[in-house]
Parts: structure tokens; sequence; C-alpha cells
């Protein structure tokens, strides 16, 4: 009897535990579309489904009274919602909301092209810089063919919107990068010092920056070196224009790379005839040792020492004297030093910082006048990051640079020389928070103070972006920004009274991004004041120097990137429109500079053929017409060089795992490219000023290299470090 | 009566623990059975999912998590989407359990980093390449009779001898290797990683082939 009651009790509490009800629904997104694939269940329990193409689902569950409908899909916001299972049939029609913290979230993209390789949405990565045809694996080369530069082929450097080289500011892991390019002498290209492959992510902002950066009127470039590698190897390039040797060590915890370089153009000379006479070829050799060490989960610290010597000696033709040349000598020595570190404090705070150290001599001499220049800059800051909530976090950060110049002239070598010198010490706090509001609105007000001891005069800069995501794929942004920098130390050495630069940043921004597609078009209005205007004396030299100058710039610019479309193929496409007028230096009045051209526009192509594996490339930069001032010709900067054309080829082909041969070829139809020109300073018997073309030493540039990679198992090579 | 009641009430603990283990046991077979014979991407999703609602029902166990990582990392592979990876880690990252098979778990990481690498080859190869090949080697270590690491391993280098019309003889070593450990593969409770064996046949017939 009771065992059978027992069988009858427990029988029916089984049956009553696997009684079932049933749910069913659907699930859409926001705009009411369908949801494929969303986890539809009940807590703690096994109970659920995955809905169907419509959004559609239905399931059984034994669970009763009480629980918590879920839902989770890719993308969305996860749902939850307190239900009471009971005997009926239940339905629930459930709309999801996109995730902020989805990788498609809303991020401020006014003025800034992400280049990385862990991000998703990102406009180049890492790799695309260094496989750009014409770029010959330089960062700011690669970066020309966005839009927002101009092209200033003879100058190598960023000229970003309508502003000069030296406005574009290089922060490495942070930190100011006082030289980050190659010493050269007037119209032949410089080229970054420091290698593409050090760093994992590129932010090239061409304005409306983060109020963390300063110093920089124009442009922020934001570079972020890579952190601990996996393996150990040794990199070998052969190049015909000279050879590096990098090792790497990882330990589990710790790495260490030690590079050495040499790169001497005269083998280069005698294959392929330069116009420019070079009684020094161009030389440089360096090394550097970076060292990564993993301090905790969170934690890492970096340091990175770089050494650059560089000569060179060329003959000009002075335009002013046709029968004699100029005979140009520089050698530079530079050291670069940065010491960076990054942890997380505790569940809400994290701080990162670090030292930078640059010690720059330049020797130049023209003919038998001698001027040496030595430079030190110290730049030390610390930022603290506060999360306050998912919605909210605040940055702020203290840093302070210091300046150290000293310069001697020499007329002649028997000649007295003469000493100037500059020391000059910049503070600078900033704070800055970024607020979600709702899922599609995010704002960004910053503010940053900079205190000059040299004029005794501080500088506060707001600066406010804003985006607003308006659909799945796309969103707008704005930015607004006060801009100051330090005039030039040439301007400074000659008057260190005279102030900060300034250049107001107005940005609106509209990007839509689909997986491998990105289109972006910008437009902007940028203000400059505070500019460097002076006189020149009856020698030429400049007095009366002040803060009077002023200009503008605006534009329009475009970008299309596909890397979906053509198997294998990707593409991407700029156009800048740019307006600009500036009276500055010794300009008479407003007028465009030598260095804008209104319409810049550049096509980039690379396809990898798999059977031959090989990636060959293409890019095609066309810029138009650059005034120049012409004393032949009515009015003021009123000449125009002809458009600026460059088709560039390259190839890489892996030979095997570890082996890559890379050619490439700059301005394959060998276009005459004419950058402006010289002009005499006294005209000749009839009235007439000679001129001289500014041009490139050579119509085509061709390189050849080699790169092997030793590892242990033969896995790597260097493709990206083309 | 006081004995009934006590019948009762030990048998109904019991039969309430004895469904839970069951219902556990049983639900996990059940949902893997279903993922080896999944077909297209949209019966996968519906494993990964089936195996992310039990992990959310039993933050003990590892096994959900390491199936629903495992449905997400094959998804991935097929829809070249790098937000299912982002899942499949989330799920690994979660993974908290003592009694975890750590080459088991080490080896689907490598696993990931490998289909990471498949989605953009041309970018992420030079990091993420060595970084696959370093853990799936390292997931071999630790436990040198895991067949999974091994196949994994042979597929990749199999690929790239294929790409550099290089010799496949290791690749397809390590295959055989692979093949012999499959063949010895302890069944300890059905619940256990037992997937890749049609991998290395594959493989396999393809190094057969003259």
């Amino acid at each position: 009897m009771k065992t059978l009651l027992i069988f009858l009790i427990s029988h029916t509490l089984l049956a009553a535990a696997v009684a079932q009800h049933k749910l069913h629904g659907s699930v859409k997104d926001p705009e009411g579309k369908p949801l494929v694939g969303a986890n539809i269940f009940l807590e703690h329990t096994y109970d659920g489904a995955s809905s169907d193409t419509l959004g559609g689902f239905s399931f059984a569950t034994s669970a009763e009274g009480e629980q918590l409908l879920m839902v989770s899909a890719i993308g969305y916001e996860a749902f939850q919602k307190q239900i009471v299972v009971s005997a009926a049939d239940q339905s629930f029609d459930i709309a999801l909301r996109e995730s902020t913290q989805a990788m498609e979230g809303v991020t401020i993209t006014a003025g800034a092209f992400e280049a990385g390789d862990h991000k998703k949405s990102v406009t180049l990565t890492s790799m695309d810089i260094v496989t750009t045809a014409g770029a010959l694996g330089d960062i700011s080369g690669a970066l020309q063919t966005l839009p927002g530069t101009q092209t200033v082929a003879e100058d190598g450097r960023l000229f970003v919107r309508g502003g000069e080289g030296y406005e574009t500011q290089v922060f490495i892991d942070g930190m100011q990068a006082q030289t980050p390019f190659n010493a050269s002498v007037p119209n032949l290209p410089t080229r970054g010092r420091f290698s593409p492959f050090l760093f994992k992510g590129t932010t090239f902002s061409t304005g409306g920056y983060s109020a963390e950066y300063g110093q920089a009127l124009s442009s922020a470039l934001i570079l972020d070196t890579k952190d601990k590698p996996a393996q150990t190897q040794t990199d070998i390039s052969l190049m015909t224009v000279g050879a590096d040797v990098t090792h790497q060590h990882a330990w589990e915890k710790a790495s260490v790379a030690v590079k050495g370089e040499y790169v001497n153009l005269l083998p280069y000379q005698f294959l392929v005839p330069q116009a420019m006479d070079m009684f020094k070829t161009p030389e440089t050799a360096g090394g550097s040792v970076v060292l990564r060490k993993q301090t905790s989960k969170t934690g890492m610290v970096k340091a990175y020492v770089n050494y650059n010597m560089a000569n060179l000696g060329i003959r000009q033709t002075n335009i002013n004297h046709p029968d004699r040349k100029d005979s140009i000598r520089l050698s530079n020595d530079n050291l670069y030093a940065n010491l960076s570190y990054r942890e997380v404090i505790g569940k809400k705070w994290s701080v990162r910082g670090g030292l930078s150290y640059t010690y720059d001599e330049q020797n130049r001499s023209i003919n038998h006048q001698n001027i040496r220049e030595e430079n030190q800059y110290w730049h030390a800051k610390t930022v603290f990051t506060y999360d306050l909530s998912a919605q909210a976090a605040l940055r702020m950060g203290v840093e302070n640079m210091y300046q150290q110049t000293g310069q001697q002239y020499q007329q002649e070598a028997a000649s007295e020389i003469g000493k100037s010198g500059l020391q000059q010490n910049l503070s600078a706090a900033f704070v800055e928070g970024d607020l979600y509001l709702g899922h599609r609105f995010v704002i960004r007000p910053g503010l940053r103070y900079t205190y000059s001891a040299l004029q005794q005069r501080g500088t506060v800069a707001p600066r406010y972006s804003m985006a607003y995501k308006t659909g799945k794929d796309s969103q707008l942004s704005l930015a607004y920004g006060q801009y100051f920098q330090q005039p030039l130390t040439q301007w400074l050495l000659l008057n260190p009274q005279l102030t900060s630069g300034r250049a107001d940043h107005y940005i609106l921004n509209y990007q839509y991004v689909k997986p491998g597609k990105t289109f972006r078009i910008e437009a902007y209005h940028k203000q400059y004041d505070q500019l460097i205007k002076y006189k020149l004396d009856a020698d030429s030299k400049p007095i009366n120097l002040s803060n009077a100058g002023k200009g503008y710039a605006r534009g329009l610019e475009v970008f299309w990137r596909d890397r979906k479309s053509i198997p294998n193929g990707d593409y991407w496409i700029s156009y800048s429109l740019l307006d600009t007028e500036r009276d500055y230096q010794d300009y008479p009045q407003a007028a465009m500079p030598g260095f804008a051209s209104r319409h810049n526009f550049s096509a980039v192509y690379k396809h990898f053929i798999t059977s031959l594996r090989t990636q060959i490339g293409g890019t095609y930069q066309w810029a138009s017409a650059r005034p120049y001032d012409n004393p032949n010709q009515e009015g003021f900067m009123a000449g125009r060089t002809p458009a600026y054309h460059n088709l560039s080829l390259n190839a890489a082909f892996l030979y095997k795992q570890n082996i890559i041969f890379y050619t490439s070829v700059t301005n394959v139809l060998g276009t005459d490219n004419i950058f402006g020109y010289h002009y005499a300073d006294h005209s000749d018997s009839q009235g007439n000023y000679a001129r001289q073309a500014i041009a490139p030493p050579a119509p085509r540039f061709f390189f050849v290299g080699i790169f092997i990679t030793l590892t242990k198992n033969q896995q790597a090579n260097q493709l990206d470090q083309l | 009566m006081r004995s009934l009641i006590y019948t009762f009430a030990l048998l109904f603990i019991f039969s309430q623990n004895l469904f839970a283990g069951n219902g556990y046991e049983e639900a996990m077979k059940k949902g893997i059975e279903d993922l080896y014979q999944a077909k297209g991407p949209k019966a996968v999703n519906q494993s990964a999912n089936y195996f992310e609602r039990i992990a959310t029902a039993e933050p003990e166990q590892w096994l959900p998590h390491y199936y629903a990582a495992y449905a997400r990392i094959n998804l991935a592979a097929m829809q070249q989407s790098d937000e299912q990876l982002d899942l499949a880690q989330k799920h690994l990252d979660q993974i908290t359990s003592q009694d975890k098979d750590e080459s088991e778990l080490v080896a689907l990481q490598g696993y990931l980093y490998m289909i990471r690498v498949s989605i953009d080859p041309a970018t992420r190869g030079q990091e993420l390449a060595p970084k696959a090949t370093q853990t799936l080697s390292k997931a071999a270590q630790m436990n040198p009779k895991n067949p999974r690491p091994l196949v994994l391993l042979a597929q990749m280098e199999y690929g790239t001898a294929q790409f550099f019309q290089s010799d496949t003889g290791e690749a397809c070593k390590k295959a055989t290797q692979a093949l012999v450990l499959f063949e010895h593969q302890k069944e300890v409770d059905g619940l256990q990683p037992a997937w890749g064996k049609g991998n290395a046949e594959a493989l396999s017939a393809h190094c057969d082939k003259p």
C-alpha cells in the first residue's frame, strides 16, 4: 500500500514537473525588421529557442510562475522581462535596442581617420600603410592618399587643410615626437624617422582632436606602438638603397627588439641619374631598441630609443649668380627616447603616461656660411581616466614640455661666431568627458590650459565634439575647438615675446560604414589668427615680427573605400576641395599660399593574385595648380604651376613563407612635375626676372628589396613591413 | 506514517537531484549530437544559442561554454564574422570551473585565432598566425594525446604548404598522428570534446592523393 502510494505520488509529482507551457512571439530591431537567430530563453532553465527568418519564436517550458525572459542577439542590448508563466499560451513581441557597446556603436569621427589592426571599423590598417604604392613604406606617404592632405611632394611632411607642415604634431604612445622627420635641405623631400612596423595603431586627425593634444594648429598624428610580440625572430631587409636588420626576442611577459639600419643613395645614383648635383649622396645610419614589459594583467611599460645620423651635400644653381653653384651641406644627429606606461587602478580608474626626450643637432653650411643648431626637448605627461558609469567617463591630465635651443652662426670660416639661444617651458592641463545620452548620442566637452613661461602667458582652449547615430551604419559628427601652437623656434629666437598662433576648427562629418565599405564626407572651416607676420629688410632679413597674421581654410572632403566588392581587390578614393588664403610672413596681402592646391585627388588599388602569390598595387595622385609669386606678372601669388600627376605601381611576391620580393616605381608615366619657381632678386637688362623651376631630382624612383624573416618555425614573414 | 513521509521526502529529494543531474547530461548529450550534425549557419547558430542557455543556467559547468564557443567559432568560419568570434571569446573568458580540461580549452583558443586570421589573412596573418600556431602547439604539449590541436595544426600547415607549393609531408604526418589519437580516444561520459576526426580524415584523403 505504502509503496503504491509513494509510486503514485512521485509519479504525479514528476508529471507536474514536466507539465508544458508554450511561449511564442517575435523579435524585432528598433526599425521593426525581424531579427534572425536571436536567443530567447527563460533564465535558470534550458528552455528557449532561436528566432526564425521572420523573427518568430516558439518554445515549451516546464517552468512555472515568475520567470525572467531573456533575449540576446549580436549587436543588440540584452533584453530581460519579468513574466509569469501560466497555463495559457503566451505571446511576446520584443523590440531590441542597438547596443552601445557594439563595435558599430556611436563614436566621434569628425576629423579623425583611424588605422589599426584590432578595431573593425578602421579606415586603414597598418598593413595598408606599408603596401600602398608610392608611399615607399613611409607613414606620411600613405596618409597622403587620405582626404585633408595636400600634395607637397618636394617636402614630404603632412600638410593638412591649408596648414603648413609644422602644424601637424606627431605623438608616439601619447608623447610628443618633436623631430619626427629626417632633416633635409629645401626641395629634397624628407621621410619619417619612425618605421611603420613599430606601430599597431594610427589615428590621423585632420582637425577637431581631443583636448589631450596640444601644440598643433592643424593636425595630430597619434601613433601607438605595438605591444609584446608573440615570438622571437630576426628580420633582414636588403634594398637597393640600403639594408637593415632587426632582432626581437620574446619572453612570456617581456620582449626586446634591436634594429640597425644603413641607407645610402650612392649606388642608386649611378643606376638612375639625378638632376641634383650631389657631392655627398644622402646617407643615414641608425639604430633603435624597444623594450616592452607586461607588469601585470593590465599593466604595460614600454621603452623606445632611436638614434639617427644623416649626411648629405648638394650643389644647387643660384638663380642670382648663374655662373656659380651654391654648395649646401647638412649633417644631423638625432636621438629620441620614449618611456611610457599604462595600468588599471581599481574598477573605475586607469592611468597612463610617460616621458620623452629628444636631442637634435644640425650642422648646415651654405658655401662658407655655417649654422649649428642644437635642440633638446623634454615632455612628461600623466593622464587619468575615471569611468563614472557605462554612460560617462572623465579624462584628465597634466603635462610639461621643456625646450632648450642653442644656435651658432658663422658668416665665414674665419669670422666671429654669433650665438643665440632660447629656453621655453610649457605647462598644460586638460580635462575632457565622454557622455552618452541614450544609445545614439555622445558628447565630448573638453578644456585645455597651457602656460608659457617664456611669454608668461596662458591660453585656454575649449573643445567640443559630438556624434549622433543616424542609422545602424551611419552617423553624423560635429566638432569645434580652439587650437594653439607656439611660433617656430626660428621666430622665437628673433623675438621671444611672440605668442602662440591660433586656429579655430569647425567640422561637420557624415560617415557610413558597412563591413568592408566606408564612405565619409566632411565639411570644415578653419580660422587662423595670431600667425607670424614680418617685413623683410634690404638683406632679406625678417624685421618687425608680430602676431598680426591671419588666414582661413575651408573645404569639403570625400572618402570611399571598398574592400569587398572585388574578390581579392581593395581600393579607396579620396577627394579634397580646399579654399584657403592667409596674410602672414612677408605677404603684402592675403593670398593662397604656395603649398596649397585647390583640388587633391587620389585613388589606390591593391589586388592579390593568389595563383602567383603576388600583391600588385597602384596609386594615382592628382593635385591642381599651386600658386607662386611671379615678379614678372601683375598681382601677388598670381602664378600657377601645372597640375601634379603621379602614378605609382608596386608588387610584392611571396617567394616562400619567410621571403618576400618587393618592387615599386613612383611616377611611372614620368610626368614632369613642377612645384614652384625661384625667381632672381633683380631683373635683367630687359626688366625680366629670371627663374628656376623647383622639380624632383629625378622623375621616377625605383625600389627593389628582399625581406627575409628568420624564426624557429619559419612561419612569419615581413609582409607588413614593406 | 512517519516513515512514509521520510520515504516520500527522500524520494522527492532524490528524484529532484536525479532529475537535475540527468537533465543536464541529457540536455548536453542531445545538444552535442545536434551540434555535430548541424549543417549550415542556421543550425549551428541554434546550437550555439542552445549551449548559451545551458551555460547561463549552469554557471559552474565549463562544457556548455566550451560547446557554445566551439559552435560560434564554426559559425564565424562560415560567415566570416568577427562578432561571432567575440562572442566565442566571451564564452571562453567566462569559464571559471576548476575541473576544466586545459588542453581542450587552449586548443579551442588556438582554433579561434586560426579563424580570426582566416577572416582577414592579409592584415592579421603577421601577428595572429604565429599566435595561433603557438597556442595550438601549447595545447598539444599540455596533453600529447589530444588529437584536436594536432589536426588543427595539420590543417594550418597543409594550407600554408599548398599556398607556397612546398612540401605537405609534415602536415600530412600530423594528420596521420591525429587519426591514430582519434582511434584511441576514450569516451568518458559522452560529454567530453570529441570533434575533429572528420577534419583529420578529410585531410588524410587529400594527402593520399598522388
